[in-house]
């Protein structure tokens, strides 16, 4: 029996089961795989309910390409789960699994081989070029996860998968650059990603994201990309109310919930955890 | 209006009543006491009222210094007798002063009125005659420093919470004890609810409610959750169910939740918005909650209120959260911002249906 409201055929509950039958294929690589994106928000924030539901076709699995696997290869494991390689848009690292739902194999772009601004694929060999996309952003995941478990959102889905899930620091780190990129290219403005940061930022301790955004900027692997999420959130977030971020995260509650006070609480929390980050 | 002498007996009532009628009568009518040989002990006096074609309606005339809502039903049912008795006349009620509730109540009765100060409403269909008119809406010979009739106050809130959260018969002793009142406040408040038909006392002198909704909307009309404290506007940023964690988990301060989250504890409406909360100390209790002052943006109401019963009869809900007296909930509610006075009315319905649950014996 379904609790109500919840049918198998909502979208979270089938991305979820996306997600769980994606962490099977690559259980090989267990090791290897993060648990990123919106799937990993829901996870780390399920104890602070707001007004905008959770909501996400797609999964999105950060590779450390330090400690994957060469055997079996990525597209081999994925192709054995029935899997297959999205044919619209062609990106590198975008697979569907039998039923069409999404699932993202993204590396940090630190870690993701050569490559120029143009590559989309990262270089991970002997895995092939298009079996995961490179992304900027997601450096701080490889260093602040940890190990989860992931149960489906179906009550007559038994799985339950240990895996490694991004911590709040390094989601945000996550989030921040997604929303610089699109902040510049207005059309592409997401309200739900400033959300997202709101339901990290309500979630977590300010104390604990100080700390571990410290650690992640001295880690060589995430202190660029950690510096220049400090900087996003100073500017997007801790600038007010009215800061395009703190804007977004309220606008994504409007006429469902308390866009003003979104915006507030957003630019209040951002702007103690910068405080906090600048006092050491 | 002019200057009068305040009517001081029937006697004078009377006369002055007349003397109202008297003049607003259209030109060629005319109006005389009719004398009685035997005092009838259910009316104060006979006028005849003639047209000028000579036709003629006597008024059967029930003189009160003082007429109170409660009295319109004991009015009617005296007037009608005594109209039976005098065939083709009308009822009439006079008085020193008659207050907007209590003409409404009488217009309601079908009773014709005439006060001191000039209200009259009178209706006779034999000889045709409709007399109306304005006089004062405010008693004009009520005394500076008269106590006056209203709830409004800690002691009226303190009784009319203890009348509200017990289902029982009071003897006047209880109550004082109960409710923490002087004495003589709580025989003002008592009186003052008598005479607004909201609490009866039976043969033995015990007090009895026997409406409390009645009583909750005749308070809510004194009460009001801005009026009667200081309130301050914060932001919870990490939200209200965050809040409501510090609030039954952290250190301990002096606070009673109201408002939608409380009444969520017995009929959940819509997710509450905005938190309304009690406290003796809103700055010490902000700065343990992490509570920032906002002016827009707001979802936390911190309440410093002028009598400490808010903190009276709480309840402590499953995760350990101190919730205000139902009752409480319900006026602050019906007297809050927004959507609050409809989620009262949700409230009031679940305190009808489940009254054994929440009013103690």
């Amino acid at each position: 029996m379904n609790p109500p409201g919840v049918s198998s055929s909502d979208i979270l509950v089938r991305s979820r089961s996306a997600l769980l039958d994606a962490l099977a294929a690559l259980d090989a690589h267990r090791d290897a795989v993060i648990v990123i994106g919106a799937q990993a928000i829901y996870l780390r924030t399920a104890g602070s309910p707001v007004a905008l539901a959770e909501t996400t076709k797609d999964s999105d699995l950060a590779l450390d390409p330090r400690v994957l696997e060469d055997d079996p290869l990525l597209e081999q494991s994925m192709g054995r789960a029935g899997f297959y390689r999205d044919p619209i848009g062609g990106q590198p690292g975008a697979w569907l699994n039998p039923a069409g739902i999404p699932v993202d194999l993204m590396v940090p772009e630190a870690l993701a081989g050569a490559g120029t601004r143009k590559t989309r694929g990262a270089r991970i060999p002997p895995h092939d070029r298009r079996a995961t996309r490179r992304a900027r952003g997601l450096e701080a995941a490889v260093i602040d996860n940890t190990v989860m478990d992931v149960t489906a959102l179906d009550p007559a889905d038994a799985r339950v998968y240990r895996v490694r899930v991004a911590g709040p620091a390094a989601l945000l780190v996550a989030k921040l650059h997604k929303i610089a990129e699109r902040v510049s290219v207005p059309h592409r403005l997401n309200d739900k990603d400033a959300h997202d940061t709101y339901r990290i930022l309500i979630d977590a301790d300010t104390a604990e994201l100080a700390t571990t955004f410290r650690l992640l900027a001295h880690d060589p692997i995430s202190s660029e990309v950690t510096e220049q999420a400090i900087e996003h959130l100073a500017t997007l977030f801790a600038a007010g109310p009215t800061a395009p971020g703190s804007t977004m995260a309220g606008r994504a509650e409007e006429g469902i919930g308390e866009p003003e006070t979104v915006a507030l609480a957003t630019s209040l929390l951002a702007t103690d955890l910068v405080q906090a980050l600048a006092s050491t | 209006m002019e200057a009068r002498p305040q009517p001081q007996s029937e006697v004078e009532v009377l006369r002055a009543g007349m003397a109202v009628l008297g003049d607003r009568l259209p030109a060629g009518w005319d109006i005389q006491p009719l004398s009685r040989r035997l005092p009838d002990a259910r009316f104060d006096a006979l006028w005849k009222v003639t047209a000028p074609d000579g036709t003629s309606v006597v008024l059967v005339v029930e003189a009160k210094r003082v007429v109170e809502r409660r009295d319109t039903a004991t009015l009617l049912h005296q007037l009608n007798a005594a109209a039976d008795e005098h065939p083709g006349s009308r009822g009439v009620v006079v008085s020193r002063y008659l207050s907007p509730p209590v003409r409404k109540r009488l217009s309601e009765a079908g009773l014709s009125y005439i006060d001191a100060t000039g209200n009259i409403t009178l209706n006779v269909s034999k000889p045709g005659l409709y007399v109306a008119d304005r006089g004062a809406d405010h008693d004009p010979w009520r005394g500076p420093g008269r106590p006056r009739g209203t709830l409004k106050g800690a002691p009226a809130a303190k009784i009319v919470r203890a009348l509200l959260d017990h289902e029982r018969s009071w003897a006047i002793r209880e109550l004082i004890d109960v409710a923490d009142v002087s004495t003589g406040s709580t025989y003002r408040v008592i009186e003052f609810l008598e005479s607004e038909n909201l609490a009866t006392r039976t043969s033995s002198g015990a007090v009895v409610v026997p409406d409390w909704i009645a009583l909750l909307r005749r308070w809510s009309e004194d009460y009001g959750f801005v009026r009667c404290s200081r309130v301050t506007r914060w932001i919870a940023p990490r939200g209200l169910p965050s809040l409501m964690r510090r609030a039954a988990d952290g250190p301990p301060t002096q606070y009673v939740i109201t408002g939608t989250l409380a009444a969520a504890s017995w009929a959940p409406y819509a997710p509450a918005r905005s938190a309304m909360i009690y406290t003796t100390d809103a700055e010490h209790t902000a700065q343990l909650w992490d509570l920032r002052p906002a002016e827009a943006g707001v979802n936390v109401m911190l309440a410093e209120p002028e009598s400490d019963v808010v903190f009276a009869r709480t309840l402590t809900d499953a995760s350990g959260l101190t919730i205000a007296s139902p009752p409480q909930v319900a006026v602050d509610l019906m007297t809050g911002p927004g959507r609050s006075p409809s989620e009262a009315e949700e409230l009031i319905e679940w305190m009808a249906r489940h009254e054994s649950s929440w009013r103690k014996q």
